[in-house]
């Protein structure tokens, strides 16, 4: 009988549905890989079945293993001195192979950006389109977005209102329609509140993302269409500010004074609902400048390298506003570009 | 979605990667080599995320239990020695990842259901044909109970094997398990 019951359970598990891989996920692992975290995973092979008292003996073997290894300490400080000592007890091979040690996390790149304002940003509408263009220079639609930008006053603070609609494929394959406003502070484009609506997403027909800042934190919440509740709160390290939306980076640079050899790191805050999302640093780097042509006509830019932790992207800044005109993506997995482009400005 | 700055396609780029042999692709992941981690991920990302998810019965934890185990995967590959199958070996990995979540969320106090699930009567008629009753059975179970019937009766390991993975007594893991067919024969309606 539990026979028959088990079989027919067996069945109906199989038969149920498991999420997908969220296909953003190992992008986000490399970059953080390439920022130097690391993780040690429980890999200890399957132990064989010892006795009692071959398990005694074991213990008892490492026991003292353990004791002279302690003791061993000792004996070299009071040969060698403290120096040859501590270095007796270094461990740094043990876990993680030495080719690793120097990438460990060391904070941003570059110094903090500096000079980030609002106030020389022009409100108005942007619009912007993404294509994939392959080697043979074939272009392939993938999204577009609108960012409308105005000035208010929120709590007797002279504010940007930025309200950023985009549409595209995602990577699943599913399209999606984001809408996110934002309130960023006139004079420091520093976070005052922020919403995010996508629909659809995954399997989820809208997810709702309500941020603000408060000191170094970062609270929320996320819903979903069918009730699913989250709460946010991260710490934000001041030493990765400053932290900006995605949905300003076009516009950032407009206060910024630009030069050869000009280097920063800002980080893009990210929705904050599980650990790895919570912000992405991004370093800039002014690499030289070249006269762009873009939909709108030829503009003399700043070319920037942008390292957001080992996904490589090249930007073109104009020279007269600090305004993005073009970013393109080359990433190690793509033939091709991906390129992001002002049509509207 | 990170539009300007940090948005990449990972899997689907991905598709576009030229074919590698499995020996080939743990030879570069174990250096770390992204389109490594990324093919590996493309090949075996949404296996290993079922389980976790199965074992945990929570999408957030199964997503940051994927994303602990590639994170940790190239330093984990210089210890795998290529005897049984890679896919085993990662799930054998995930499972670990997985439990270990679950102790600390139980460590850190967040509610889990007692092993003595109060069991009711019998409800008629039997829903073992109804996917979403049988989901929520299993997610009902307390996470002991639900380990052992999702590594014995979706990924097939012998008792041996799932007292190995939980430090339990192999006895420990037949009785788990009798208590949760019991548990879900009864949630299910289905009559002795």
């Amino acid at each position: 009988m539990n026979d028959v019951f088990e079989n027919r359970l067996q069945t109906a598990m199989r038969s149920l549905s498991s999420p997908a891989a969220p296909p953003d996920l190992i992008a986000r692992v490399i970059a953080e890989r390439a920022a130097g975290k690391r993780i040690i995973l429980p890999t200890s092979t399957p132990s064989s079945r010892f006795s009692r008292v071959a398990r005694i003996g074991w213990v008892m073997a490492v026991a003292a293993a353990l004791a002279i290894v302690m003791a061993l300490p000792h004996a070299v400080r009071r040969m060698r001195g403290d120096a040859a000592a501590d270095s007796v007890s270094s461990s740094d091979d043990f876990f993680v192979s030495r080719a690793f040690a120097e990438q460990g996390a060391r904070g941003p790149a570059y110094p903090p950006l500096h000079g980030l304002t609002g106030v020389l940003i022009r409100p108005g509408r942007y619009q912007y389109r993404i294509r994939y263009v392959d080697s043979a220079g074939n272009a392939t639609p993938d999204g577009e977005g609108t960012i409308d930008i105005t000035r208010a006053t929120s709590g007797g603070t002279a504010t940007l209102r930025i309200a950023h609609v985009a549409s595209l494929t995602a990577d699943d394959g599913q399209r999606r329609t984001e809408a996110e406003s934002l309130v960023v502070a006139l004079a420091d484009l520093s976070v005052r509140s922020r919403v995010v609506h996508v629909r659809p997403y995954r399997r989820f027909s809208e997810i709702n993302i309500a941020q603000r800042i408060v000191s170094d934190s970062l609270l929320g919440q996320m819903t979903t269409d069918d009730g699913i509740h989250r709460s946010i709160a991260r710490r934000l390290p001041a030493n990765y500010g400053p932290f900006i939306p995605d949905a300003i980076a076009a516009m950032a640079l407009a206060g910024v004074r630009l030069a050869p050899d000009w280097r920063a790191s800002v980080s893009v805050l990210g929705w904050g609902v599980i650990a790895s999302d919570v912000y992405f640093p991004v370093s800039l780097r002014v690499v030289g400048d070249e006269r762009l042509t873009t939909p709108r006509g030829v503009f003399d830019c700043w070319k920037l390298a942008v390292d957001a932790r080992g996904i490589r992207r090249t930007e073109w800044v104009r020279k007269s506003d600090g305004l993005a005109l073009r970013v393109d993506g080359a990433p190690a997995t793509l033939r091709g570009i991906r390129r992001l482009e002002l049509t509207v400005f | 979605m990170r539009v300007w700055y940090t948005t990449m396609r990972a899997i689907q780029l991905s598709s576009l990667m030229p074919a590698s042999s499995p020996a080939d692709l743990v030879a570069r992941a174990r250096t770390g080599d992204p389109d490594a981690l990324t093919a590996l991920y493309a090949t075996f990302g949404d296996s290993l995320m079922a389980l976790a998810f199965r074992l945990t019965a929570s999408r957030a934890d199964a997503e940051d239990v994927l994303h602990d185990v590639f994170l940790g995967l190239p330093e984990a590959l210089r210890r795998y020695e290529e005897r049984g199958s890679l896919e085993s070996w990662l799930k054998r990995i995930t499972a670990r990842v997985a439990l270990s979540r679950l102790r600390a969320r139980t460590r850190q106090g967040e509610i889990d259901l007692p092993d003595d699930l109060p069991l009711g009567e019998p409800s008629a008629p039997d829903r073992l044909a109804d996917f979403v009753a049988v989901r929520e059975a299993i997610e009902t179970l307390p996470h002991s109970l639900r380990t052992v019937v999702v590594l014995r009766e979706l990924e097939g390991y012998s008792h041996s094997e799932i007292a190995e993975l939980l430090g339990i007594s192999t006895n420990a893991s037949e009785v788990r398990l009798h208590r949760a067919i019991r548990a879900l024969r009864s949630l299910l309606g289905v009559k002795p």
